[in-house]
C-alpha cells in the first residue's frame, strides 16, 4: 500500500485558487479525511489526487514515486463519488463489473470478483436490480464495491455520506471505517461533517479557502486548535468567542480583565498583545447561580433539552450570546441571572487579529 | 370579454396560420380533384390525377430517388456525422468544442443559392473544381460529377447542412450526462470507445430516436438544395418527389397534378407534426398560467 | 509505476487524433469557404489556391451594368425589405403570441399549444401549389408582401413556442408585485416583462431577417418581374450564366450576398448557439 505525499500543490481554475498550496502527507493504510466548509478546496485536492485534475503547480507522489502525469487509469485508485455515478442503465453487477471490464479481464474472473465484494458488502443479492430501484444506502454499497472491485492502492472517498438520512450516515461511517481498517487501503476521505471526520479518521486535514490550515490527529485538533476557524468548526455546538478582554502579565499568571470581569490564568503568557478573544467550549463551562471568581455574569436566554444534554444560551453583559452545557438536573429558567465559569485549564485564547492561537 | 383577451392576442397569430396552413391545406385537397393550370380555371376531373400518377412512367423513378435520398443522406450526415461531431467535439476542450460546431452551423445558414454556388465548384466538372484538383494531384483525369455521381452531390451538399440539427440535439443531451460518470469510467480506466459505448449512448436513446424520425419526415420533403444543384437532372437522376411537385406545378404548370403530387407530402406533414408532439412529451410543458387578473 | 510513452501521454494523444480527425471530416466547410473569399478578390486562381493577381473587378457588378441582370443595389434593397418584413411581423406575432401561451388560461390552450408545435413539423412545399393560386386570389403574386407574409406564417408557430420559453422563465412574482403596484396588464407586459425578454426578441429578430435574407424557393416562385428580384435569384443567374466563364464575378456576387451572415457570425454566433441548443430542447 502505498503512503501518499503532497508537496505546495496548487490548483487554480483561471483567477481562482482553489487550492493554494498545500502540502501534507498519509502514511501507508492510514485513514485521512480532509474537513472543511465547501468550496474550501478539499474535494479539489482529492480530484488532484485521483488525476481528474492537473495540479497547477506541486507534486503528489505514491510510494515516493511522482504521478503528476499519470493518467487516472494507472494509478490505481478507486472513487466513492457524492452522488455515487452509478450507471443508470446498467444493473448493479454491470456497475460493478465496470472497472474490470475496461481491464479485459476475463468473463469467469470478472463474475468472480463481483460476486465476492457484493457479498462483503451485504448486496449480492441485489446484482440483478437497476440503481434506481435501490435505496440511497444501497447506492452507497454499490458505488462502494465499485471502487474496491478493482484492488485499488488508494480510496478516495468525496462526501460519500452526505445524501443520505442521519441514522443511516452514523451507520455506515462505522461502517466504512470497519471496512477500510479490514482491507488495510489508504484512504483520503473528504468531508464537511467534522462529527465524521472525527470518529472516523486517523488523522484531519483542516482545509480553509484553499489553505491547509491544521493537520493532526482529532485529540490534536480539538485540544490544540491553531486558530479560530479551527477552533469554531470542530466541536459541536462550536466554541463560544468573547472578544475584548485585556491581557496583563504577571509573574505566575496572566491576567484577562472585561468590565467586571477578571479571569486569572494560571500560565505566564508569552506575548505582547494588549487584548485577546477568549475561547470557550461549551463543554468546558458550568452555569451557576452564585457569584464567584473568574466568572462571567449573564442572563439566560433560552434554554434547549436535548434529552441526554441540555444547552444554556447565556447572554453576556455585551450581548454575546454563549452556549453552555447546563446540568439536566437543575435546569435554570429564562431570564435569570447567572454566572459563566470557564475550566480555565481548557480556554483558549486567540489574537485578535489573525485569529491564533496564543493559549 | 375576460376569456377573449388571449385570444386577441393570438389572433395575428392564428390568422396567419389558418391563412397560410389551414387553407392551403384545404386548398390542396380540392385542387387535387382538379386540372387546373396557369389559366386558374376550376375544372373538376374526378380522379384523373390520381390514375395518371399510377401510370407517370417517370414516378417510379422518383420513388427511388427519394428514399435512396433520404436514407442515404439520413444515415451518412444527419445521424452518422451529427453523432461523430457530436462525440467528438464532446471530448475536447470546449474551446475546440466550440469551434468546430460553429464551423458547422455555418452551411445552414448561409444563404442556400451560395451554398450551392460552393458545391458546385467543389464538383466542378473540370479540373479547377475542388474534387477534381485533388484527383488531378494524384493524376487521375477530372470527373464529370454531375453526369457520373449526382445523387452523391446531393447527398453531400444536403449532409453537411443536415448534420448541424443532429448536432446541436445530441451536443446538448451529451453534455446534460452528470460528469462523474465520464470521472468514475476514467478512474476505471475504460478507453474512450469503452465510454461511448457503455455509457453516452445508452443515455441518449431518445434523442438518438427523435432526430432519426424527425430527420426522416424532414428529408423525405426536402428539395430546396437539389432544385439549386441539379435540378433533379441530369434527366430525373435525382428527382425527388418534392422536386417533382414543384416542377409539375411552376415549371409545366399543372396546378391539378402537382397538388395531387403534394398531397402525399401534406400527409408526410401530417406524420411528422404527430410524430412531433408525442415526442415533445408535452405535460412538463404545458405549466398552467398563475394570474386570474384581468 | 513504468509507463510507456503512450501511456503517460494517452490522454493527450487521444485529443490530438480527435482535433485531427474533426478537421478532416470539417475540411470541405473550411475549404469551401476559404475558397470563396480568396476566388472573390482574385483574377485566378492556380494551384488549388494561389491567386495570380488580386483585384476588385470582379465586383465590378456593384458599378457596372451586368446585362441581363436588374441593378444591384434595388436588388439589394429588396432583399433587405424582404428581411426587415419578415423580421418586423414575427417579432410583433411572437412577442404578443408568447406571452399569451405563457401568460393566460383559456380553453384550448393546451391544444393550440400543441397545434401551434406541431406546424413546424410541416413541410413548405406540400402546400405550395394551393399557396400560389391563394396568393394570386389576394392580388399578391408577384409582389414582395406576398413573399413576406408567407415566410413570416411558416416562421411564426416556432417563433411563437420560443417567445414561450423566453417569458416562462420570468417569474410570476415581478407580474404580481407590478399588479399589485397598480399596473394593468398591458402596462406590466410593456414595462416589465418586454425588457426581460429582450434576449429572446433578439433571438427571434436576427434568424427572422437572416432567414428572410437568405430565401430563394419563395422568390423564385412567387414574383417574375426582375425589378423584385432579391439576391438570391441574382446569384443563382450568375451561377447558370457565369458559372463557367468567370468564378471570379460569380462569387464576388456570391459573398456580397453572404455580408450579414458573416456580420452575424463573427459578432453574435456564441450567445445564439447556446441558445439555439436551449430552443431545441425545448
Amino acid at each position: 500500500m502505498p503512503s501518499i505525499r503532497v508537496v505546495n500543490l496548487k490548483k487554480y481554475f483561471g483567477k481562482v485558487k482553489a487550492v493554494d498550496g498545500v502540502s501534507f502527507e498519509v502514511k501507508d493504510g492510514e485513514f485521512v479525511a480532509l474537513l472543511g466548509p465547501s468550496g474550501c478546496g478539499k474535494t479539489t485536492t482529492l480530484l488532484t489526487l485521483a488525476g481528474i485534475y492537473k495540479p497547477t503547480s506541486g507534486e503528489i507522489y505514491f510510494d515516493d514515486v511522482l504521478v503528476n502525469d499519470v493518467p487516472p487509469k494507472y494509478r490505481e485508485v478507486g472513487m466513492v463519488f457524492q452522488n455515487y455515478a452509478l450507471y443508470p442503465h446498467m444493473t448493479v453487477f454491470e456497475n460493478i463489473a465496470f472497472p474490470l471490464r475496461a481491464r479485459k479481464i476475463p468473463k469467469e474472473e470478472i463474475e468472480k470478483r463481483v460476486v465476492e465484494i457484493a457479498r462483503k458488502l451485504l448486496i449480492d443479492n441485489l446484482l440483478e436490480r437497476r440503481p434506481s430501484q435501490l435505496s440511497g444506502g444501497q447506492q452507497q454499497r454499490v458505488a462502494l464495491a465499485r471502487a474496491l472491485v478493482k484492488q485499488p492502492k488508494v480510496l478516495l472517498f468525496d462526501e460519500p455520506l452526505s445524501n443520505l438520512d442521519a441514522n443511516l450516515r452514523m451507520l455506515m461511517r462505522a461502517e466504512i471505517k470497519h471496512l477500510q481498517q479490514e482491507l488495510g487501503i489508504t484512504s483520503v476521505y473528504v468531508t464537511h461533517d467534522q462529527a465524521e471526520a472525527m470518529t472516523m479518521a486517523s488523522r484531519i486535514a483542516v482545509f480553509n479557502q484553499g489553505k491547509l490550515v491544521q493537520y493532526g490527529t482529532p485529540d490534536e485538533i480539538y485540544e490544540n486548535p491553531k486558530n479560530m476557524f479551527v477552533a469554531s468548526f470542530i466541536g459541536n455546538p462550536p466554541t463560544n468567542f468573547l472578544k475584548g478582554f485585556s491581557v496583563e502579565v504577571e509573574k505566575g499568571q496572566t491576567i484577562l480583565k472585561r468590565d467586571d470581569v477578571v479571569l486569572k490564568i494560571p500560565k505566564e503568557l508569552e506575548t505582547n498583545l494588549k487584548e485577546v478573544v477568549v475561547g470557550i467550549r461549551p463543554e468546558h463551562c458550568e452555569v451557576v447561580h452564585n457569584k464567584q471568581e473568574n466568572a462571567i455574569p449573564g442572563t439566560v436566554y433560552v434554554v434547549e433539552p436535548l434529552g441526554r444534554d441540555i444547552i444554556v444560551n447565556v447572554q453576556t453583559d455585551r450581548g454575546e450570546l454563549v452556549k453552555v452545557f447546563g446540568d439536566p438536573a437543575k435546569i435554570p429558567s429564562v431570564g435569570e441571572k447567572v454566572f459563566l465559569v470557564p475550566h480555565l485549564e481548557k480556554i483558549h485564547l486567540f489574537n485578535p487579529e489573525t485569529e491564533e492561537t496564543i493559549l | 370579454m375576460k376569456r377573449l383577451k388571449p385570444l386577441l392576442l393570438l389572433f395575428p397569430l392564428l390568422a396567419f396560420v389558418i391563412i397560410f396552413f389551414v387553407i392551403p391545406v384545404v386548398l390542396t385537397v380540392v385542387i387535387a380533384f382538379t386540372d387546373m393550370d396557369y389559366s386558374f380555371v376550376w375544372n373538376f376531373v374526378g380522379f384523373q390525377n390520381f390514375r395518371d400518377i399510377s401510370t407517370d412512367f417517370i414516378i417510379p423513378r422518383v420513388i427511388a430517388n427519394t428514399f435512396i435520398y433520404t436514407f442515404g443522406t439520413l444515415g451518412l450526415f444527419n445521424l452518422g456525422t451529427a453523432l461523430l461531431i457530436s462525440l467528438l467535439t464532446t471530448s475536447i476542450s470546449d474551446r475546440w468544442g466550440n469551434f468546430f460546431r460553429t464551423l458547422w452551423m455555418l452551411p445552414r445558414l448561409t444563404p442556400s443559392v451560395v451554398y450551392g454556388l460552393l458545391w458546385l465548384w467543389m464538383f466542378d466538372p473540370t479540373e479547377y473544381g475542388l474534387v477534381n484538383f485533388i484527383r488531378g494531384l494524384f493524376g487521375l483525369p477530372p470527373q464529370d460529377w454531375l453526369h457520373s455521381a449526382p445523387m452523391w452531390m446531393v447527398i453531400f451538399a444536403n449532409g453537411f447542412i443536415g448534420a448541424s440539427m443532429g448536432m446541436l440535439v445530441f451536443t446538448a443531451a451529451i453534455k446534460s450526462i452528470p460528469e462523474d460518470y465520464y470521472r468514475a469510467a476514467r478512474i476505471d480506466g475504460a478507453s474512450w470507445f469503452m465510454v461511448v459505448r457503455r455509457i453516452t449512448l445508452p443515455l441518449i436513446k431518445w434523442h438518438l430516436l427523435f432526430v432519426t424520425a424527425y430527420q426522416t419526415l424532414s428529408l423525405l420533403a426536402s428539395f430546396e438544395y437539389i432544385l439549386i444543384i441539379t435540378d433533379g437532372g441530369p434527366v430525373y437522376r435525382t428527382e425527388v418527389w418534392a422536386l417533382y411537385t414543384y416542377h409539375n406545378a411552376f415549371s409545366h404548370f399543372r396546378f391539378g397534378y402537382g397538388a395531387a403530387l403534394s398531397i402525399i407530402l401534406v400527409i408526410i406533414g401530417v406524420v411528422s407534426a404527430l410524430v412531433y408532439m408525442k415526442f415533445f412529451g408535452f405535460e412538463s410543458l404545458m405549466e398552467k398560467p398563475k394570474v386570474e387578473v384581468e | 509505476m513504468k509507463l510507456s510513452f503512450w501511456q503517460k501521454n494517452s490522454e493527450k494523444i487521444r485529443n490530438f487524433v480527435i482535433i485531427l480527425v474533426l478537421f478532416l471530416i470539417t475540411s470541405p466547410i473550411l475549404v469551401g469557404y476559404v475558397w470563396l473569399i480568396l476566388r472573390s478578390f482574385s483574377e485566378d486562381l492556380v494551384n488549388g489556391f494561389v491567386p495570380t493577381k488580386l483585384t476588385l473587378k470582379n465586383w465590378r457588378f456593384l458599378w457596372q451594368e451586368i446585362k441581363g441582370y436588374p441593378n444591384i443595389w434595388q436588388t439589394t434593397l429588396n432583399t433587405a425589405l424582404l428581411a426587415l418584413g419578415v423580421m418586423g411581423i414575427e417579432v410583433l406575432i411572437t412577442s404578443l403570441g408568447g406571452y399569451a401561451l405563457s401568460r393566460y388560461d383559456f380553453p384550448g390552450r393546451s391544444s393550440m399549444m400543441k397545434f401551434i408545435l406541431a406546424l413546424h413539423a410541416f413541410p413548405a412545399i406540400s402546400l405550395m401549389t394551393a399557396v400560389f393560386y391563394l396568393l394570386w386570389t389576394l392580388r399578391l403574386l408577384d409582389t414582395l408582401w406576398g413573399v413576406i407574409l408567407l415566410k413570416a406564417s411558416l416562421e411564426v408557430p416556432w417563433g411563437t413556442w420560443i417567445m414561450k420559453g423566453f417569458y416562462d422563465g420570468i417569474p410570476w412574482e415581478l407580474e404580481w408585485a407590478g399588479l399589485v403596484d397598480g399596473y394593468s396588464r398591458f402596462e406590466v407586459w410593456r414595462k416589465i416583462l418586454l425588457p426581460l425578454v429582450k434576449p429572446g426578441i433578439a433571438v427571434t429578430a436576427i434568424f427572422a431577417f437572416l432567414s428572410g435574407w437568405s430565401e430563394f424557393v419563395f422568390v423564385n416562385t412567387f414574383i417574375f418581374s426582375q425589378n423584385l428580384w432579391t439576391l438570391s435569384k441574382y446569384v443563382k443567374g450568375f451561377i447558370g450564366d457565369y458559372r463557367f466563364a468567370d468564378y471570379g464575378l460569380v462569387t464576388a456576387v456570391g459573398l456580397f450576398y453572404m455580408i450579414p451572415t458573416i456580420i452575424f457570425f463573427f459578432f453574435v454566433s456564441k450567445h445564439m448557439i447556446k441558445l439555439t441548443i436551449g430552443g431545441v430542447k425545448g
